[in-house]
């Protein structure tokens, strides 16, 4: 798989799990919606159901009929409304409720009793009702009977009776007042019969007339309160009923309230929790899913860099393992075809070392004849300078006791004698010259040299002071001179070489010597002209060798060594010299010095001087 | 007067110094010693009289004129003379370890070939000492 495939599969799989939190969430938050929207409904009907109760004693209580029909209709439409949502409440979460344990069938039987008790104890009470009417008439009639026996005992004065009717007047007053009490009625009852069997007399046919409707109507009255009395105790027991009913409704009303609140708490908590979980769960998942494409995209990397590093360390015959059909896996099997390639090339290179080892190994010889050539040259200079030095000693004795004989024993000589002796001096003083040059020359590159800044301007004035020119000689500095950092003996050689040699072999009565410099890349290029006899072109190489002059050997005019001494103090600094010249109209020498050249050659050590003697 | 002392091994130097001093009139005792040893054993005799000046060659055997050089400057009455160096060598080293013993190295004269150049020289020195006078060292 690519890289980018698992990195987009990774991303995928994290996304989908971050949308279904999402989509759990919502679930969450409809079915918590759900949950208190049912109870918000059911304290709706808790409250509708409480108004009806009211409504219905409000009824019970109604004192005339024009009441009872305003309380009736009231009641009816809360019933209604209680009924319609409770209908409405069972069709729309009739399984959310069965899962609450909402129990609607037992919930409608209680409903519909209570219906029914309550249409009962209504029937009851317009009966009531009707019995109150009927009583108001009874007492109208009453009133009447009442005035008829008042005249009837009017009539009967003074008779026996008297007593009796004042007495039944008496109690069916009471009763009359109270004609729910039964035990009046009965007393009332009792005396219209006494007084009609207590008689003694017969009474008037118009009395006993009345009596008779008299004892009819407290008849009727007791008829009435049993009646009354009976209802009573039916209200009183069917309020009970309803009582017990209303606790029952209520109960199960609050006890879905509460397991509604409860399943909405735990929901929320289990939604909570399980939100956590998922978005925990996520996360791990994440984790994991990262480190595992990380690890699957890494490992081979490091595969791949351990492999490459053992290459690098040699070790050619290490492949690298990845079995990924990744751009990795690709960059793997590359990787393998090239280590193949250069093992192959490292055979070839193994033997190439071997070839280059031999070669190492002549070159340390090498490095050791040459470390011995130094060596035996360096004894060989020692040599010579030594041999040179010491025969000074010798050489300047002879050249004194040839002096003194010449002067201390002069008479003693003729004239051939003095002429020998002479060119004896002359000889032994030249070949000390020779000496001295070859010491000179010797020295260069031999010692350690001071290192100073050396202004050319100033020391070119004093060179040509010490050289002390004749008048009809001109040496002019045409240039600015620089300051370079050298051993001022050494540039004493080269300017006292040059400007003397130029005024030794002038040949013209007006000589120009004309010093000048211009500055180079990295050098200065000096130049020493003079308008002498010039040098033929084949003797250019021949003037710079040691002991080489173009004079006769006693033409005393030099020994030879300048020119020699110049060149080897110039390639000492890394310059190079050279001479331009046209015969008959004057030479120049050129010579350049590098500004920041180390002089070379020069031996830094004195160890291989201890054995000159002086 | 006090004497000069010559050290040095070369028998017609030593020939050479006596002929110079003597035909430049210098009226000084003339001593001369081989080599180093032979110079200190003179120096520290306390019967012979300390020298005014001393005419030191370099290379000589047994003891080298530098070698009595480092022993006389420990000594506080023998680094108060004078010390001339008379030798071959025109090395620059050796001029170098000379400026190192200034004092007692008042002069470093090289042996010029031929014995002209050689009075010349000493004559140069000495008049630059003030040992002699003009006059005597016209002859």
């Amino acid at each position: 798989m690519k890289v980018g495939k698992k990195l987009i599969i990774g991303f995928m799989i994290i996304a989908s799990l971050v949308g279904f939190v999402g989509i759990f969430s919502v679930i969450s938050h409809n079915n918590i919606q759900t949950n208190s929207k049912i109870i918000t409904k059911v304290l709706e009907l808790d409250i509708l159901l409480d108004e009806s109760l009211v409504e219905l004693l409000a009824l019970i209580h109604s004192e005339n009929v024009e009441d009872y029909i305003r309380e009736k209709s009231d009641y009816e439409q809360t019933r209604a409304k209680f009924d319609a949502l409770f209908k409405q409440l069972n069709n729309e979460y009739t399984k959310k409720l069965q899962d609450l344990g909402f129990n609607t069938e037992t919930f409608c039987k209680n409903a519909d009793e209570l219906a029914k008790i309550s249409n009962r104890l209504i029937a009851h009470h317009k009966r009531s009702l009707a019995k109150n009417r009927a009583s108001e008439e009874k007492e109208s009639l009453e009133k009447e009977l009442r005035h008829n026996i008042l005249s009837a005992l009017v009539a009967l004065q003074d008779s026996a009776l008297t007593r009796d009717v004042e007495l039944m007047r008496y109690k069916s007053k009471e009763a009359i007042y109270q004609y729910k009490d039964q035990k009046h009625g009965v007393e009332w009852l009792d005396s219209i019969s006494k007084v009609k069997d207590n008689s003694l007399i017969v009474p008037s046919q118009d009395i006993s007339k009345d009596l008779n409707a008299y004892e009819r109507v407290a008849q009727d009255l007791c008829k009435i309160i049993v009646e009354q009395k009976t209802i009573e105790t039916q209200e009183h027991l069917v309020f009970g009923e309803l009582k017990e009913l209303i606790n029952r409704l209520e109960e199960n009303q609050a006890g879905i309230v509460n397991k509604i609140k409860t399943e909405s708490q735990t929901l929320a908590r289990n939604t909570h929790l399980t939100m956590f979980v998922v978005i925990a769960g996520a996360f791990l998942v994440s984790i994991i899913l990262g480190l595992t494409i990380a690890h699957s995209i890494s490992k081979p990397v490091a595969n791949l860099a351990q492999t490459t590093q053992a290459i690098a360390q040699g070790d050619f015959s290490v492949r690298v393992d990845v079995a990924t059909t990744d751009e990795i896996g690709e960059l793997a099997t590359s990787f393998n075809k090239m280590a193949e390639d250069l093992q192959r090339t490292t055979t070839s290179i193994d033997n190439l070392n071997d070839a280059n080892q031999q070669l190492q190994a002549i070159q340390r010889e090498l490095e050791v004849t040459v470390e011995k050539l130094t060596v035996a040259n360096r004894e060989l200079a020692d040599f010579v300078y030594i041999t040179a030095h010491d025969l000074k000693a010798p050489l300047r004795g002879i050249g004194t006791l040839a002096e003194w004989i010449s002067t201390d024993y002069a008479d003693k000589f003729d004239e051939e004698g003095k002429k020998q002796i002479n060119l004896l001096i002359q000889r032994s003083q030249r070949m000390y010259e020779q000496i001295t040059s070859i010491l000179r020359y010797s020295e260069i590159g031999r010692n350690t040299y001071k290192r100073e800044k050396i202004d050319l301007n100033k020391l070119v004035e004093e060179i040509i002071s010490d050289i002390a020119p004749l008048e009809n000689i001109q040496i002019t500095i045409a240039d600015k001179l620089p300051t370079p950092v050298c051993d001022k003996i050494h540039l004493t050689q080269i300017f006292y070489n040059l400007l003397s040699n130029a005024i030794k072999y002038a040949d013209k009565p007006d000589v120009q010597v004309t010093i000048g410099c211009v500055e180079d890349d990295g050098f200065w290029k000096f130049s020493v002209a003079d308008n002498g006899p010039g040098i033929e072109e084949k003797y250019f190489d021949k003037i710079f060798k040691i002991f080489q002059t173009l004079s006769a050997k006693d033409d005393h005019k030099g020994i030879g060594i300048g020119l020699a001494i110049v060149r080897k103090v110039v390639e000492v600094y890394g310059g190079k010299i050279w001479v331009e010249s046209t015969p008959g109209q004057g030479t120049t020498f050129f010579f350049t010095l590098g500004k920041h050249k180390e002089p070379t050659g020069i031996e830094t050590e004195k160890e291989h001087e201890t054995n000159i003697i002086c | 007067m006090r004497p000069i002392l010559f050290v040095d091994d070369d028998d017609i130097d030593v020939m050479t110094i006596k002929r110079v001093i003597r035909s430049l009139g210098v009226p000084n005792q003339l001593v001369c010693r081989s080599d180093g040893e032979e110079a200190l054993e003179y120096l520290r005799n306390g019967s012979d009289e300390k020298p005014c000046l001393i005419l030191l060659d370099l290379n000589m055997p047994r003891m080298s004129g530098w070698e009595l050089l480092e022993i006389i400057i420990t000594d506080d009455v023998l680094r108060e003379i004078p010390v001339v160096i008379l030798t071959t060598s025109n090395k620059r080293d050796d001029i170098d370890q000379a400026n190192k013993f200034d004092p007692p190295i008042v002069g470093f004269l090289t042996k010029p070939p031929g014995y002209q150049k050689f009075v010349e020289m000493i004559r140069r020195q000495l008049e630059e000492l003030n040992f002699i006078q003009l006059e005597n060292a016209t002859k």
